[in-house]
């Protein structure tokens, strides 16, 4: 086993009859944002209490940086920064005191955690609100607090589990200032896993897609988005105005706005091929602009991959 | 520095639960001091009675003790020191139990382990938090017993370094035993509450039979030593097994 922040190989976990985890292979690299995402109970969730020693898995190997964290985490835990789906926050406390105590945990002194815990309070956007106790706090800014606990011991690895939900655009751009951040200033690793697919398209430098306990996709969020997309479709915009019946005998089956010289053309359901296209234009004598690749968005990469498993299974 | 960090910890788990007990229990822990001393008046009475029961039967030895003040009333402490340190293991469980309950239904245990302190250090610094508290007020509980037995029998009891060292050490070391066994249940186990609810009732009622049974009791010095011990070996070895408790069992994942 390697010492990367972290390594999964194989690994499997039951619930009963249930599978939840059926063969999971997955790494993070230092300085990687990882994103995770999947339907519910496709086993995100499970997936990073395996990697926190919460659940011991039946088969294969776990490591987070180079240990087991079913039996060695007193050594990862103080590395790490965790954000799970329930915030879990001690309502009768206020901000800085539950923050002080997880200093004291992470075998911060008293003076010491008190200062990091006002220095996050300001990093999250919670100044004077420090001395509220937490059960008045909304969901967005327990969101916070808890995000703050997790950078407390200044952490080389970030497990966040569902980070944005329930958050408003405010704290989601706390996030998205933050973490990335982290990521390239200090190396940390983040593994985030969310349902918010614009925002870990955003955010992730890979992304895994996650169904019925396996990974189904998995790859750098451009070239995810470009393989898995299901659909090759071009869009080309001309520089001089062709009417739309042209365009419609030179390219069949492309869509065509005349007034904007814009073709959107869908590679697969026209039954061509790139060059096939670029030669038309070529032999046509057809002036340009642009001709680009239509970015699918996470969405569609989703559903694609996620439909595609369910009909293979 | 391991050591500062254990010690860190601790603290830092006792301190908390000290604020959770001001803010979240300001009733319920009125409520329990209330019960408390309750529980005295209930015990003393009892005691009092089951001394005169004995007392009215032909040549019974309270008869004796009871024509000579001096001797009851060193008897009487002597019974004492069982009364007073009672309220320690019933509050203790009672505190401990809702902060067990409340942390692990708040889903606020995970993020706790994931810090890598071990399950022992927060459960020590929990039992200790709740014993603090208690014996606090089993020592309110203990000056009430003074002044209940002064006033069912119009004595002055002298209290001996012997009683005092008994009541405020020897019982509360013994009630502290018992608490970490229960505490240990309760995070190994996670049905434990009801059990817990009736091992104290059990508890409860065993020690009102035997003080109703023999209302004059004494300790002795070899064997206030074994109690106190034995309960500190209990509690180490209740630690050691928390520590030895998976994450995923206590946190009831």
């Amino acid at each position: 086993m390697t010492s990367l922040p972290i390594e999964l190989r194989q690994v499997e976990k039951h619930f009963g009859a249930t599978r939840a985890l059926a063969g999971i292979d997955l790494h993070v690299k230092p300085g990687e944002v990882f994103g995770m995402i999947g339907p519910n109970g496709s086993g995100k969730t499970t997936t990073i209490r395996v990697l926190l020693g919460l659940h011991r898995p039946e088969a294969g190997s776990v490591s987070v940086f180079g240990s087991d964290p079913w039996s060695e985490f007193s050594h990862i835990g103080p590395r790490l920064g965790v954000m799970l789906d329930d915030p879990g926050l001690h309502g009768a406390l206020t901000a800085t005191e539950h923050l002080e105590f997880f200093g004291g945990l992470l075998g911060l002194s008293r003076r010491g955690a008190r200062r990091r815990a006002r220095e996050l309070l300001v990093a999250v956007g919670l100044t004077g609100r420090e001395r509220s106790r937490l059960k008045t706090y909304s969901k967005g800014m327990q969101q916070r607090v808890a995000l703050a606990r997790c950078l407390l011991g200044e952490p080389q690895l970030l497990v966040l589990d569902e980070p944005f939900d329930g958050v408003d655009a405010e704290t989601r751009r706390v996030i998205q200032r933050l973490l990335p951040g982290l990521a390239t200033e200090r190396g940390v690793a983040t593994l985030v896993t969310s349902h918010n697919h614009h925002e870990i398209e955003r955010m992730c430098d890979r992304i895994a897609i996650i169904h019925q306990g396996r990974i189904v996709a998995c790859g750098e969020t451009a070239v995810l988005l470009r393989s898995n997309s299901g659909r090759d479709v071009l869009v080309i915009e001309l520089s001089e105005r062709v009417p739309s019946t042209e365009a419609s005998n030179v390219f069949p089956g492309c869509l065509y706005d005349e007034a904007k010289g814009v073709l959107r053309m869908d590679l697969q359901a026209c039954g061509m091929t790139r060059e096939q296209v670029l030669k038309k234009i070529l032999d046509r004598r057809l002036s340009f602009n642009r001709i680009e690749e239509e970015r699918q968005s996470l969405e569609d990469v989703y559903f694609s991959v996620t439909e595609r498993d369910r009909t293979s299974c | 520095m391991l050591r500062r960090r254990l010690v860190r910890q601790i603290a830092a788990v006792v301190q908390k639960e000290f604020r959770e007990y001001l803010r979240v229990q300001k009733i319920s822990f009125g409520l329990t001091v209330g019960y408390s001393v309750f529980m005295q008046w209930f015990i003393v009475h009892s005691y009092a009675h089951a001394v005169k029961m004995a007392a009215s039967l032909p040549e019974s030895k309270a008869a004796s003790m009871l024509a000579d003040p001096e001797v009851f009333a060193a008897a009487t402490a002597g019974t004492l020191m069982f009364i007073g340190p009672l309220v320690l293991p019933f509050f203790a469980n009672s505190l401990l139990a809702r902060s067990f309950m409340e942390e692990r239904y708040k889903h606020v245990l995970a993020p706790m382990f994931s810090t890598g302190v071990n399950p022992g250090v927060v459960w020590l610094g929990k039992l200790i938090a709740a014993f603090t508290a208690s014996y606090a007020t089993m020592t309110l509980c203990v000056g009430l017993d003074l002044g209940l037995l002064t006033m069912y029998f119009g004595l002055s009891i002298a209290l001996t370094p012997g009683l005092v060292l008994m009541a405020l050490f020897v019982m509360p070391t013994a009630c502290l035993g018992m608490v970490a066994l229960i505490a240990y249940l309760n995070w190994a186990w996670q049905q434990a509450t009801f059990v817990i609810s009736f091992a104290m009732f059990l508890l409860m009622m065993g020690v009102f039979s035997f003080l109703s049974a023999r209302p004059v009791l004494t300790i002795g010095p070899g064997f206030a030593t074994i109690l106190v011990v034995l309960s500190l070996l209990l509690v180490g070895a209740c630690a050691f097994g928390v520590s030895l408790l998976s994450r995923q069992r206590i946190v009831n994942v």
